[in-house]
């Protein structure tokens, strides 16, 4: 029963920021939506998969970004409006694609939904995708809060069929995954049926005539930007600090300048229409204060833009002094908080901050410091990446050659930690790992020794990992990919990949096999299961051995997608007595290394001992406890 | 009456359904007419790590979805040392609190390499820091009605039941009809009012 | 002169400098090492601070004074064979040992005696093909058990880790058959017993044989596969001087290789040893140079003398007066590899 799909306009409702995204996309009358699954922005397609079937839409989990935006595209080309969302690094991945479209244009409505993860909150990385819509002269909008995050996407879509082009609505973790009101409003009757028109051709050749168009069609949006309600100020009319604001950035500014005390002394000028920027209402703004401070995340896009601005008038502007992040006085990196905006504001107004009890504050810090321990990431119990990484570090040492493991991204990507244990050695980009081992497994020619060797999950190897594996495969280059397949794109929520049986909406599909894709490919495929320690570790070391491009499909299922339908395999046990713990022939083997959040070591007894509530059964610690105190029975 | 903006912080480990008793809380007070802001962080946390959600209740705006520093005004927790960790931050000597007392060991703690705080220090430190406090065994309850994770609403039901949260059972009922399915209605409801027996109980 | 430590420390002054003697010691009872192949790996840190690897390693240290004291009694010994209290040649009665046996089948003659007698109740002895086709240690119970062990193997073959099977299985009264290495670890395991797993009560017996050199087992298997049919490889003899040469029996008849081109794949542990005659051993076996078919046997403790004596007695072994100009030479080829060692490891 979903909340985005309710037929009931005017009703109030609590949505994620996403779902609201979602819910206006639908209010727009889109027909297709796609995404590959990437936090913070998963829940945009996940919310409309589930009501696809009821909404009479098509709704895709695309094999990665670039196919997504394709397949988008396919629907605006014919007259449809379509969705596509990604995190930040899936814009990257589109960005081709992005990049020749917006210079032929689209006939129905595009929106384009970029989520952002200011601090890598859940990404290896931190970026600001805003900078796209500059490189790629699209219109950018970025909502502030979520019954606006419903209303921008609606307005995107119209806009984007007004001027023929892809709009960007670029949301980031604090705005996505949050929740807040919304009103929901109507939902549309009937939807066109595509059609293609076939008379004219679709290509940005020659670009001297294509850019112009694209150009031409951005200052459309700029124009209609010029009076858009998105674009709001609240203040005195001369403000002594005026801030400059976007996105996420005008909540809290709000917030503090209330509890600073200075409505009557600090502006808010609040972008939602961030590219191009409304330059009348900017200068009008600018002419009425000494003293600017950008509030933005990540990078200082809109800082830089206002600048520009301001530059290209400053004859005609009084004196300001800029305040942001090429001063110092905002972090160049991460995302903004209440405190943090609080303490800018202060200090640039000289502003009290509100008081704070010493005493409280010194037994809060003691609290901080030693009475809330920090909790590291840990595969789950049960998790066969766990399996799969033990498995990799006997197979090295038996190998004894210190083979490198690259990583790549997934729960698998935690493969450099301890829960791993610190077994892969990089982590880049989807599908990097396989790119670089490929590389790697190259250069025995000019000296190398070290065995090549990577991880890749199976949402992954479909996503990127296929091009580079014909790569290594075609050169020649000798290194092992081990596709870690549980089944599931398990980090992101469990959504289906083209190796399940089914589709986002729910349909069965043909699932793709890994196995017979690798052999149609003549490379050396083995199938193990990673529960089998002592096989699974053999045949990595065997495997290696071997000179050229080796496949080896670690399977077996998630933990957690396996709980929701099956019985634990196993009911696991430890006696006591025979635990030897800390003592020289264990020094504690299944708590400090193998460490499953399921296996406690138990101070005061001095024995490790099993937590019921977690332990799922998977028997794994049983293998490799060397006073066998560990039992398993077949449940 | 509320304080305007009323903030709440719901806290846990990730996968003891923190995000779901968030939801439920601010579902209930949006059909009361407030405006609600929710923020959250997860992602990875799934894995083990500590997940916050931010609840910002207000009759008049739409408030950002983190709470300034030494604002919280309730912190409801579904672990201890996760109650520690909040009120470190956001705790003031006015935050009234509800704390389930069953802990959930770090993997680093139960690896052996870090120390879980004396539990007894703990709750004095949580006293401390907090001008109510409430300690319930809402796990325990909950595997009494076959499910650890109930712990959750167990928790709600004793803040609601000590008076610092303003919910009832018939809106805790229409939450979850409305945002999780009528069949679930019936345990969540024996969950919720075992909360508000524990609390008035320990008065 | 003891030091304490662990794993790491074994790992960074014995395994990463390729010193590990195979003596498979370390391997007894601990998940972070294991033999694979022939060779020892580490699998993974241990963080104990005094571990038995490192203190039972013969790599690590060894307090010759302590030792001598432990088994003997008294703290001198002679700087070239060891202490004695009798120098012999000897052979197997039974064709059968004695053609299964290097030289005359002593030590397995040394040893059906002892089962029979109840000194043992088991042995730990060295085998061949036990670990992937490499040599490996082995517990023997029966008579037919230890024959089937007879025969060098010229390979560090880790043996000692099957003293942890032995022990698991409840044998309490243990004999091992080891080179010098071995013979030096199990002396210290007595000594120290460090999880006091009543050791010196459990191991009644070493027998130790005489060793200029062993194989790595993984580059003398890659070496002989690359020559023959590894599996039809039977047994390795090395012919007295003025021969340098290895003899293999393989499919093919008795294969001469010299012994430069194998030098190589000799352990560099052994180059480092000084130990030539197995010199804290209750008895200690070689070859009788210059006469076929029989041995040298050296028995130097109580518990050596009175399992020598009870073998004559009851037929197993057949003995003879060792004449002085052969023990001199023995003598002078142990000097000489203790020169050896000594020009590559002065401290000792």
């Amino acid at each position: 029963m979903s909340l985005i799909s309710r037929n009931s306009p005017g009703k109030e409702v609590l949505l994620m920021g996403n779902e609201a995204i979602a819910r206006g996309a639908l209010e727009a009358g889109i027909s297709v939506a796609t995404a590959y699954p990437g936090n913070p922005s998963s829940e945009i397609i996940g919310s409309l998969a589930d009501v696809a079937r009821e909404m009479g839409i098509y709704v895709e989990w695309s094999v990665n970004e670039k196919v997504a935006l394709e397949v988008a595209a396919a629907a605006a080309l014919s007259e449809l409006n379509a969705l596509v969302a990604m995190k930040q690094n899936g814009l990257n991945v589109a960005s081709d694609f992005l990049l020749n479209l917006n210079l032929t244009g689209i006939r129905g409505g595009l929106v384009l939904v970029v989520c952002d993860d200011p601090s890598g909150i859940s990404s290896t990385n931190e970026e600001d995708s805003r900078i796209y819509a500059k490189l790629a002269d699209l219109p950018l909008l970025e909502p502030s809060a979520f019954h606006e995050a419903k209303d921008m996407v609606k307005y995107a879509f119209d806009l984007s069929r007004r001027i023929n082009n892809v709009c960007i609505v670029r949301s980031v973790t604090r705005i996505s995954h949050a929740r807040g009101n919304v009103i929901l409003g109507p939902l549309p009757e009937s939807r066109p049926v595509p059609h293609f028109d076939t008379t004219v051709t679709l290509s940005s050749l020659p670009p001297s005539a294509s850019h112009p168009v694209a150009h031409r069609r951005l200052k459309e949006a700029g124009d209609a930007f010029e009076l858009s309600d998105f674009n709001t100020y609240s203040g005195p009319d001369f403000p002594e600090l005026l801030v400059i604001t976007c996105g996420s950035g005008r909540l809290f500014a709000l917030e503090a300048i209330d509890l600073l005390n200075l409505e009557e002394r600090v502006g808010l000028l609040s972008f939602g229409t961030t590219w191009p920027l409304p330059e009348g209402l900017l200068l009008r703004h600018l002419g009425r204060t000494g003293k600017v401070l950008f509030l933005e995340e990540v990078d200082p896009f809109l800082e830089n833009n206002v600048k520009g601005i301001y530059a290209d008038h400053c004859d005609t502007l009084p004196r300001v002094a800029f305040f942001g992040k090429k001063s110092g006085d905002v972090p160049d990196m991460g995302e903004l908080s209440p405190g943090l905006v609080m303490g800018i504001i202060s200090r640039l107004t000289a502003a009290a901050l509100p008081k704070e009890d010493p005493r409280y504050a010194e037994e809060a810090q003691d609290a901080l410091d030693n009475f809330c321990p920090p909790r590291s990431l840990a595969f789950c119990p049960g998790c066969p990446h766990r399996a799969s990484f033990w498995a990799i570090k006997k197979a090295l040492a038996l190998d004894g050659r210190d083979g490198v493991l690259f990583g790549d991204i997934g729960c698998y990507g935690l493969g450099f930690m301890a829960t791993g244990f610190h077994q892969s050695k990089t982590l880049h980009a989807m599908g990097s790992g396989v790119g670089m081992s490929v590389g790697f497994g190259l250069l025995e020619s000019l000296g190398a020794t070290q065995p090549s060797l990577t991880v890749c999950g199976d949402s992954t190897f479909f996503h990127a990992a296929i091009p580079a594996l014909i790569n290594g495969l075609h050169h020649k280059s000798n290194f092992l990919m081990m596709v870690l397949d549980n089944s599931a794109t398990a980090m992101t929520g469990f959504q289906p990949h083209p190796g399940s049986p089914v589709d986002a909406m729910g349909y069965p599909a043909p699932p793709i096999s890994i196995e017979n894709l690798c052999a149609s490919l003549g490379v050396q495929t083995v199938i193990q299961d990673p529960f089998e320690l002592e096989e699974t570790s053999l045949r990595i070391h065997d495997m290696l051995r071997e000179n050229g491009t080796k496949v080896l499909i670690l399977r077996q299922e998630c933990a957690l997608f396996r709980s929701r339908t099956k019985p634990a395999r196993h009911k696991v046990r430890i006696i006591p007595e025979q635990c030897i713990g800390e003592e020289c022939g264990c020094n504690r083997l299944c708590t400090r290394v193998f460490r499953c959040p399921a296996l406690i070591w138990d101070r005061d007894r001095k024995k490790s001992s099993i937590d019921e509530a977690l332990c799922v059964g998977c028997g794994v610690c049983a293998q490799i406890c060397p006073s066998r105190a560990i039992l398993r029975e077949e449940t | 009456m509320l304080k305007d903006p009323f903030n709440i912080i719901v806290t846990g480990v990730g996968g003891q359904g923190n995000v779901l008793a968030s939801l439920i809380i601010g579902a209930i007070l949006v059909d009361e007419g407030y405006k609600v802001t929710i923020g959250e962080t997860y992602g990875a946390s799934q894995r083990g790590g500590s997940v916050m959600s931010h609840i910002r209740i207000s009759r008049t705006r739409q408030y950002g979805p983190l709470i300034p520093p030494r604002s919280a005004d309730l912190v409801v927790a579904l672990e201890p040392a996760e109650a520690a960790r909040v009120l470190g931050q956001f705790g003031n000597p006015g935050t009234t609190c509800v704390v389930n007392t069953r802990t959930v060991h770090p993997v680093d703690v139960i690896s052996g390499d870090l120390e879980y705080p004396d539990p007894d220090r703990l709750r004095e430190k949580i006293r401390f820091l907090s001008s109510r406090c409430y300690f319930v065994a809402a796990t325990d309850a909950a595997l009494e009605l076959g499910n650890p994770v109930l712990a959750n609403i167990v928790v709600i039901g004793a803040a609601a039941g000590g008076g610092l949260l303003p919910i009832t059972q018939d809106q805790l009922e229409k939450a979850i009809s409305d945002y999780m399915s009528p069949d679930k209605v019936e345990i969540n409801r024996k969950a919720f009012l075992a909360g508000m027996k524990m609390v008035s109980n320990s008065q | 002169m003891e030091e304490k430590y662990g794993l790491d420390q074994l790992n960074r002054r014995v395994l990463q400098e390729g010193l590990c003697a195979a003596c498979g010691a370390c391997l007894s009872g601990c998940p972070y090492l294991t033999c694979f192949r022939g060779k020892t790996v580490m699998l993974d840190r241990c963080a104990i601070e005094q571990g038995r690897c490192f203190a039972y390693c013969p790599m690590t240290f060894f307090d010759r004074e302590a030792v001598s004291l432990s088994v003997f009694g008294y703290a001198a010994a002679d700087e070239r064979i060891g202490h004695f209290l009798e120098v012999a040649a000897s052979r197997a009665t039974d064709s059968t040992i004695a053609a299964a046996g290097q030289g005359g089948g002593t030590v397995t003659a040394l040893l059906v005696s002892a089962l029979q007698e109840g000194v043992i109740d088991a042995a730990v002895l060295t085998a061949d093909r036990q670990d992937e086709g490499f040599p490996g240690g082995l517990v023997a119970a029966t008579a037919d058990e230890v024959v089937a062990c007879a025969g060098s193997k010229y390979v560090g073959a880790h043996s000692l880790a099957a003293l942890r099977v032995a022990l698991d299985r409840g044998y309490e009264r243990i004999g091992i058959v080891g080179l010098p290495c071995q013979v030096r670890s199990v002396r210290k395991m007595i000594m120290y017993d460090l999880k006091r797993e009543n050791l010196g009560e459990r191991i009644r017996l070493v027998v130790g044989l005489f060793c200029n050199w062993a194989f790595s087992g993984r580059e003398f298997a890659a070496f002989l596969s690359g020559r023959y049919q590894f599996d039809q490889v039977g047994r390795i003899h090395v012919p007295p001087p003025p021969a340098q040469v290895l003899e293999i029996e393989t499919d093919g008849g008795v294969k001469t290789v010299p012994l430069d081109e194998v030098r190589p794949l000799i352990q560099p542990a052994c180059n480092q040893c000084s130990d030539m005659t197995s010199d804290f051993a209750d008895l200690s076996v070689g070859m009788y140079e210059g006469r076929e078919g029989w041995n040298t046997l050296i028995v130097r403790t109580r518990v050596g003398m009175d399992l020598f004596r009870k073998a004559v007695e009851i037929g197993y072994l057949e003995t003879e007066n060792f004449p002085e100009t052969n023990l001199a030479h023995l003598k002078n080829a142990a000097a000489n590899k203790r020169r050896r060692a000594a020009e590559k490891r002065p401290a000792e």
